[in-house]
């Protein structure tokens, strides 16, 4: 079942498309990572979502609603951590997972809430007396309070260190196994890679990808072989094309490369030269993020 | 630990009304220990009526009352309300706008008009409590006999409303969080000055005559009448009532609510 459904979504501002034609399906229980560049229309298409934001065109669905239709019972099933927001600095972590919870029907113990986000040795301490990754997990213990269905995250490490960011990437983890559709928007490849099913890569207001991790770390290109021939001895002949790189060392793609490696090893113990610098490579998101949006 | 939702499907969701008592209730608890509101609604008007009722004591008040403090306590009573019920909650409401706090709480089950409604209230109940406090002190330190219970409590709830409804329409005008305290304290300063709440505007005079216009010198002549034991002051409340319908339809015109 489509948790989330677009078909054609469209959003200008003024003269500038935000959203130029956006499609996008999230199945129940998946996490989907958004990317793309600042200004690729990722806020836009979130905020929409949420129902914070109205459209132009297109249909939008979120739990079989239209978002800028949202009612109370709608709003009851989801869970949002903003990009940037203040919060009450008057009132303790304990005080402030209080009152949110009772917004909701079915709101989670807040003690639970606590321990599950790391924060109970926080929690009568004022968002003002925590750290920014402190309190960036408090915004997510309130985004989770209320037991959601569906969890918006808009760049939910953003400024973390590694130790806070791999704690949330846990606790992000957690709640997928416990059957939540979660949806972020991030900066971070590792990131995306290390959460979500899928990555819909954003681009000028258009979807210019929409595939799991290893699928588009694949369309990025096979592997490359690098390796450097002693001077005066001339390359292994090879079936591959090779690229010769001005800081005098070879290369080729490869779909397999132990074929390669295995051609290049009998090589040496025929010549009796020895390769230098051998290395294999394999593109990175980055590397296919980068190929996408270029 | 129970994470899903799929057995509990039949909770409903708690009523509106007791969502508003909950948010005001924790709304004056956050106010309580916000030092510099609490500085800024209670401690300054206290200062300012202790120490220049002290220093005119016995300075002649005017036509509405024999001695100086006579007057300027009323008056202080008026404008420690306005500071509240405007100026507090102006920049509450701009923080709520402008953080991202108002748009965190409009992606939970809260009704949309929940929190700007518990905002208002919290600061008619402590702008009330201020009037009070001002009033007792005037009392105790200065021998100005206490207002009349009924043209007190009316001109206190006709006030602090109106211009609770000011404070929020001018909360949307202030551009960053940051500004909101100047922007309010912009429009309340001049606005006591130039309504006379130190010192008597002389009748006639062009500030007298803008002053009329304006909703505070109003306020203060609904207390002054409270204080001296004159009843309801109905013409002056009807135009601090007026402003505050205008700022409320202005701010409804500029802000369309959400249920």
């Amino acid at each position: 079942m489509d948790v989330i459904e677009v078909n054609d979504l469209r959003r200008a501002y003024g003269r500038t498309r935000a959203l130029d034609g956006v499609d996008l399906a999230v199945q129940a229980g998946t996490t989907v990572a958004v990317l793309g560049p600042n200004g690729a229309g990722k806020s836009t298409l979130i905020e929409i979502l949420e129902g914070h934001r109205s459209r132009d065109g297109g249909t939008v669905r979120v739990l079989g609603r239209d978002p800028e239709r949202g009612t109370r019972a709608w709003r009851d099933r989801l869970g949002i951590v903003l990009q940037e927001s203040r919060l009450v600095s008057e009132l303790t972590a304990r005080e402030l997972l209080d009152l949110y919870a009772g917004y909701y029907a079915a709101p989670r113990p807040v003690p639970e809430v606590l321990a599950e986000t790391g924060l109970v040795g926080r929690a009568d301490r004022r968002p003002e007396q925590m750290s920014g990754g402190e309190r960036r997990r408090l915004e997510l213990a309130l985004a989770i309070v209320g037991r959601p269905e569906l969890l918006f995250l808009d760049e939910p490490t953003a400024s973390f260190d590694p130790e806070a960011r791999r704690r949330t990437w846990e606790l992000v983890a957690g709640l997928q196994d416990a059957g939540i559709t979660v949806v972020l928007t991030t900066h971070d490849l590792e990131e995306a890679a290390a959460l979500a099913d899928r990555i819909v890569v954003l681009a000028e207001g258009r979807v210019v990808a929409d595939a799991s991790p290893p699928a588009l770390r694949a369309a990025a290109g096979p592997p490359v072989v690098r390796f450097r021939v002693p001077v005066g001895v001339a390359p292994p002949p090879l079936r591959v094309a090779l690229d010769r790189h001005a800081d005098g060392t070879l290369s080729a793609a490869v779909p397999q490369p132990t074929d390669l490696l295995r051609t290049l090893c009998t090589w040496e113990e025929e010549s009796g030269h020895r390769l230098s610098e051998l290395s294999v490579t394999c593109p990175t998101l980055e590397d296919a993020y980068f190929e996408l949006i270029r | 630990m129970t994470l899903l939702r799929s057995d509990l499907r039949d909770t409903a969701l708690p009523s509106p009304a007791h969502l508003l008592r909950r948010q005001i209730r924790y709304e004056l608890r956050a106010h309580w220990r916000s030092r510099s509101l609490v500085a800024l609604e209670l401690a300054l008007p206290l200062a300012l009526l202790l120490i220049m009722g002290s220093l005119l004591r016995n300075a002649p008040g005017g036509p509405l009352g024999d001695r100086y403090p006579d007057v300027f306590v009323p008056n202080m009573v008026a404008l420690g309300l306005v500071t509240t019920c405007f100026a507090g909650l102006g920049i509450e409401a701009a923080y709520l706008r402008l953080t991202g706090a108002g748009k965190r709480l409009r992606g939970t089950p809260l009704p949309g008009w929940v929190p700007l409604t518990a905002l208002v209230a919290q600061s008619l109940v402590v702008g009330t409590l201020a009037a009070v406090l001002l009033a007792l002190a005037g009392a105790l330190v200065l021998g100005v006999a206490l207002p009349a219970a009924a043209p007190f409590l009316v001109a206190t709830a006709v006030g602090g409303t109106s211009f609770a409804a000011l404070g929020v329409l001018v909360s949307t005008l202030v551009p960053r969080v940051e500004s909101a305290p100047a922007v309010t304290n912009l429009v309340l300063w001049p606005l006591a000055v130039l309504s006379g709440v130190f010192t008597a505007v002389p009748t006639g005079s062009l500030m007298y005559r803008i002053a009329m216009v304006l909703p505070l010198r109003h306020l203060m002549d609904a207390m002054n009448d409270a204080f001296g034991g004159r009843g309801f002051e109905w013409g002056g409340l009807a135009v601090v009532a007026a402003w505050g319908v205008g700022a409320a339809t202005l701010t409804a015109a500029r802000r369309p609510g959400r249920t």
